[in-house]
């Protein structure tokens, strides 16, 4: 037996899987169930019908137990035709092939190209669907995949192929033909590694082709067992097989099981022609225009009142929804409770909702290109796939009426599109899915003439101002910092240092710009000259690589004692970040993660306090902090007041039975999966002053309400007495509650409609921005708990102007000192702050978008 | 951790189906080998359940009601079903639900009856999560005592023992240890005059104000102190609430 394997210039295996994976869950059996049948179809014959047989066979082994063997085979094809060509003739012709040379093109593998769409075996995904499945005796540590195929041709000629991944990409070069081929095929066949694989099939007697896989895989061989294969093949192929143009079949020869796939109940006898039972209700929309010739051969809906208990992971429910067929397959589905359709199917229709379109060949030629490989899914930012998708919802909505859905109060509560706006508002605010990544911080710092207050007279220093920055990274390059003093009021600007650039040792960096003099009239080097009386933001930038990565301010009054917004004297803050996964704290927290907790103060007195911290997860053990002591700086009066970190460290958690793992660095606290609040108490030690609490909710090994992190979620109100909005906490998940009559609401979304605006819901972006405020000051109004303000002031979005940034930083700072308990600050002010922040934070979200 | 549901048809047939959480392809029945093996082993815990309940005389409905929680509990606690590895986080809530539905329905595995189940549960709580929260969590919870502790330290009563157990604070076996060494000191009258479901919730009151669950003063909890140093502020929060429960 000549044997000479030819390698083909790739990591066949990697490939193998990276292929197989982009077919999303449940891909392996999916592309087993579609890549086959698409090959063989691209083959077809004149003859009127394909069939394709799918058949398991078990195999005992002395030395290697139960294996089984997989052969898929078609009929009414052409089988492989055409030359078997060699990496030197394919490389000659440039890797071009005629349409007809099949056997060539299925060797090939992700370069080969045919004059015509129909490439049996291009892309590639075909053979992975088969190799993916195969699994070899190999190595310890590596992985191999087999497949062989053979072919009997209208002409006689018989031929069996090889292919090897191990993990380079062979093939037998040249096939066996002829009696060589139907003697090993119906024998045992030896591979390049010694391993006799005991075929003894019978030669093929029809024209087509049989690709084998040997060392079937446990998933593959479940799927044919408990059917799986089976749903696949209908949920792909129920529309071809409906046709007659296709017959599909799938066989256990050791249960002797044997399957024919056939078409789901509700579209048996294609029920859009004739009349219907009793509570079926099915309309056709056919021949749609798209232009430019390109036709929507057919949308049918139905709803079948019988359909209505499916399990939502039983195989009917995955056809809920609208297929989209292309070339008789299913390519994808727009389900019942996706976004565009949700809302002209109330939940109570959807289980008992199907449809279907396909297209006319000329559409479905220009579909192919819009294609995924995997078959999987259209280009959704292609304009003729929009359009199609639009034509569907506009069908969809037609029959919802028709049926009398749309009056119907079951709509869901809040339409996918309004969560979507808010979503975007509350993700661009930085309060869901932040990742943090390198990390940067920055501290203004400088001495005033009286350190108790703010003021500095012309003639007097400024004393020791320098800007420190940190970083997560320990040399990072290119950094500079800019210094700038900006009048409040009259927006007068004075540079102190431009883009001066600072070098890094162990995470810091600093400009330090020593005594300056503030002077009225022009300056020397050592002088400021902030000339106009009031109030002065002295403003720290950190560019890296151009982009500002962090920034600090200090409060000046020159010549004027500082008008004192009242603030809470002591504040309280926690971030955590979860250092394994890189994400955010409010996401979930896994057992053996690392979790760096942060807990800052503030001190907004100009005295020193000095306090004692407590701090722990809930009712876990140890403690983070019992009673320890810490001293805090004073504020200036008028000035912004320093974070003091007064805790930090990293934490693991872990199951309440297991053994912590040893990490010097980090404490491991024993915890039961769930909801998990890290509490901290800030005491001030000689008792004048209130304390100060923050909590951060934790979910250890468990997801949290919101996904994604958000701080809430929007529940619109159908029919009830609410006030505008409200945040209500609804069984630990905070809801953003506003009633879907609301007239200024309604009024405003018609307006957008009317403009074509929709996505710019102003009702929705006003009501988000007011219920983040609100949301993220309770707890600091509540129990001096900064965490949510601080988490939100310090999620500066990307590209938004810094200066409104800053402004809208010290807007939300006042309105924290201003809604306080103990606020004498008439509740008419506080409420004007209050709008004009929103106003300010809808501002900037309009500006960026 | 797969558990078997079960139900009654209208007719009065019991049937049983698989929930989990875990993933499945083709349905939750693929994990019913589990599902099997572990509506056995609560048929031995709730036998186990009962046998605890056999075992003490109660003088009264409430104390009866007591000793079957604390029974229920304890032969949970005992049966290792919540360690087990096949339980994955997130299936307690099945769990529990299986477990209420075999208690009322009195199912065994093998289709046979025990109906002296039923009263190992009130028969009143049907909804899911109550089931869960004051019948199997409180339950294990309140085992983490002997039953002559837990029943010193709650005057044997349910209600009082609610009080201190939905406030989350105050549920480590620490405070507990201290309140039932508090009520130890006082004379028997006044002792039951104080754990009078009617007086008892004043207690509870002043604990979780001085322990609050979440604000200020959440950060040090009960579970946080030394047991010598909780038994002395324990001492310190009560001591003026139930004098003035006593002078009333």
């Amino acid at each position: 037996m000549a044997s000479n394997y030819q390698p083909a210039p790739s990591d066949m295996v990697q490939q193998v899987q990276s292929i197989i994976q982009s077919y999303g869950d449940n891909g392996p059996i999916r592309a087993l169930a579609q890549e086959p049948v698409q090959n063989s179809l691209d083959a077809k014959h004149a003859s009127p019908i394909v069939r394709v047989e799918y058949r398991l066979r078990k195999q005992e082994s002395r030395y290697e137990g139960t294996r089984h063997l997989l052969t898929v085979t078609d009929s009414g094809t052409y089988g492989l035709r055409g030359p078997a060509l060699s990496q030197a003739e394919l490389s000659e012709r440039g890797y071009e092939l005629e349409t007809d040379e099949n056997w060539a093109a299925f060797e090939g593998q992700g370069f080969t190209k045919k004059s015509d769409d129909s490439a049996r075996g291009s892309r590639g995904q075909g053979k992975s669907a088969f190799l993916y499945h195969s699994s070899p005796p190999s190595a310890p540590g590596r992985r191999r995949m087999m497949m062989l195929y053979d072919t009997l041709l209208a002409d006689g000629l018989y031929r069996l192929g090889v292919r090897n991944a191990n993990p380079v990409d062979t093939i037998q070069s040249p096939p066996w033909q002829d009696s060589e081929a139907e003697e090993l095929v119906s024998g045992q066949f030896t591979d390049e590694t010694g391993i006799e694989i005991d075929l003894g099939l019978e030669p093929l007697k029809k024209v087509g082709t049989r690709v084998a896989v040997p060392y079937l895989s446990e998933e593959a061989v479940t799927a044919v067992k408990n059917g799986e294969l089976v749903q696949w093949l209908r949920r792909c192929w129920w529309r071809a097989v409906q046709t007659g143009a296709l017959e599909i079949r799938v066989i256990d020869e050791e249960t002797r099981r044997e399957d024919t796939v056939t078409v789901p109940s509700w579209w048996q006898d294609e029920p859009w022609i004739g009349s219907q039972p009793k509570g079926v209700e099915v309309r056709s929309t056919e021949n749609v225009d798209l232009g430019d010739g390109l036709r929507i051969k057919r949308i049918v809906l139905i709803h079948d009142e019988r359909l209505q208990s499916t399990d939502a992971e039983s195989d009917d429910a995955q056809f809920e929804g609208v297929q989209l067929l292309r070339g008789h397959q299913w390519i994808t589905t727009i389900g019942s409770g996706d976004r565009e359709l949700s809302g002209f199917i109330p939940p109570g229709r959807r289980s008992g909702f199907r449809g279907f379109v396909e297209f006319d060949q000329s559409l479905e030629k220009e579909l192919r290109n819009l294609e995924s490989p995997q078959h999987h899914k259209f280009d959704r930012k292609q304009g003729l796939v929009q359009a199609i998708y639009r034509q569907v919802e506009s069908a969809v909505e037609a029959f919802a009426k028709d049926l009398g859905w749309m009056q119907e109060p079951a709509r869901p509560p809040t339409p996918a599109l309004q969560t979507d706006i808010a979503r975007e508002i509350l993700q661009w605010f930085g309060t869901s899915g932040k990742q943090p990544t390198e990390s940067w911080n920055c501290s203004l710092s400088l001495s005033f003439p009286d350190s108790t207050v703010a003021r500095v007279d012309w003639g007097q220093l400024l004393e020791n101002i320098q800007v420190l920055v940190t970083s997560s990274s320990s040399f990072p390059a290119n950094v500079t910092v800019s210094l700038e003093a900006q009048h409040v009021d009259e927006s007068v600007r004075v540079s102190v240092r431009t883009d001066e650039a600072i070098s890094f040792y162990n995470r810091e960096g600093n400009l330090k710009v020593g005594n300056l003099q503030i002077v009225r009239n022009a300056a020397r080097p050592d002088q400021l000259q902030l000339a106009l009386q009031g109030k002065w933001k002295l403003t720290a930038r950190v560019q890296h690589d151009g982009r500002q990565v962090a920034r600090a301010s200090r409060s000046i009054y020159v010549h004027q004692d500082p008008q004192n917004p009242e603030r809470d004297p002591l504040t309280l803050s926690i971030s955590v970040e979860n250092q394994t996964r890189s994400a955010s704290g409010r996401e979930r927290i896994n057992y053996g993660e690392r979790v760096a907790a942060q807990i800052n103060a503030h001190n907004n007195t100009p005295r020193v306090i000095d306090v004692s911290l407590n701090a722990s997860l809930s009712e876990a053990t140890p403690m983070l902090a019992d009673g320890e002591p810490r001293s805090l700086r004073g504020t200036p009066e008028g000035d912004t007041s320093d974070q003091h970190a007064v805790w930090m460290g990293d934490i693991i958690f872990v199951a309440p039975d297991k053994l912590p793992l040893p990490d010097e660095n980090a404490i491991a606290i024993p915890v039961e999966p769930g909801r998990h609040q890290l509490n901290a108490d800030l005491f001030d030690t000689d008792g004048s002053l209130d304390s100060a609490a923050a909590s951060y909710m934790l979910h250890i090994e468990v997801d949290p309400p919101n996904q994604g992190g958000l701080p809430f979620r929007l529940d619109q109100r159908p029919d009830e007495r609410l006030p505008r909005w409200q945040l209500k906490e609804i069984d630990g998940e905070t809801v953003l509650q506003f009633p879907e009559r609301y007239a200024t609401n309604r009024e405003l979304m018609e307006a957008d409609a009317a403009n074509g605006t929709e996505r710019r819901n102003s009702f929705l972006l006003e009501i988000t921005c007011e219920a983040l405020i609100q949301w993220a000051l309770e707890p600091a109004w509540k129990d001096h708990d900064r965490t949510r303000l601080d988490d939100l002031c310090t999620s500066e979005p990307p590209g938004v102007d810094s200066e409104k940034w800053g402004r809208f930083v010290e807007m939300m700072e006042l309105l924290e000192g201003a809604g306080g308990n103990q606020s004498e600050v008439p509740y008419i002010d506080f409420v004007e702050d209050f709008r004009n922040c929103a106003a300010h934070m809808m501002r900037m979200y309009e500006e960026s978008h | 951790m797969p558990v078997l549901l079960w139900s009654e048809s209208d007719s009065g047939s019991h049937d049983d189906r698989v929930r989990t959480t875990r993933r499945y392809r083709f349905g939750e029945e693929e994990h019913r080998a589990i599902a099997e093996d572990l509506d056995r082993e609560i048929d031995d815990m709730l036998d186990n359940a009962l046998e605890l309940v056999i075992s003490v005389e109660a003088e009264s409905q409430a104390e009866l009601a007591f000793v079957r929680r604390w029974s229920l509990g304890r032969a949970l606690s005992i049966s290792h079903l919540l360690k087990s590895t096949n339980l994955e986080p997130g299936e307690q809530k099945f769990l529990w639900q299986a477990l209420g539905a075999k208690c009322r329905l009195g199912i065994r595995n093998s289709g046979l009856t025990n109906s002296s189940w039923q009263e190992l549960i009130p028969a009143r709580e049907s909804d899911p999560e109550r089931i869960e929260r004051d019948v199997f969590a409180r339950g294990l919870w309140l085992q983490d005592q002997e039953l002559k502790d837990a029943q010193f330290t709650f005057g044997s009563s349910l209600t009082n023992a609610r009080e201190i157990h939905t406030r989350s604070a105050l549920r480590s076996l620490k405070l507990r240890i201290s309140l039932q060494g508090w009520l130890q000191n006082i004379d028997a009258q006044s002792r039951c005059r104080l754990l009078d479901f009617k007086e008892f919730p004043h207690l509870a009151k002043a604990l979780a104000k001085r322990w609050p669950g979440r604000g200020p003063g959440a950060a040090k909890q009960p579970v946080h102190y030394p047991q010598d140093e909780l038994d002395e502020e324990v001492q310190r929060v009560l001591e003026p609430i139930a004098r003035s429960i006593l002078t009333d």
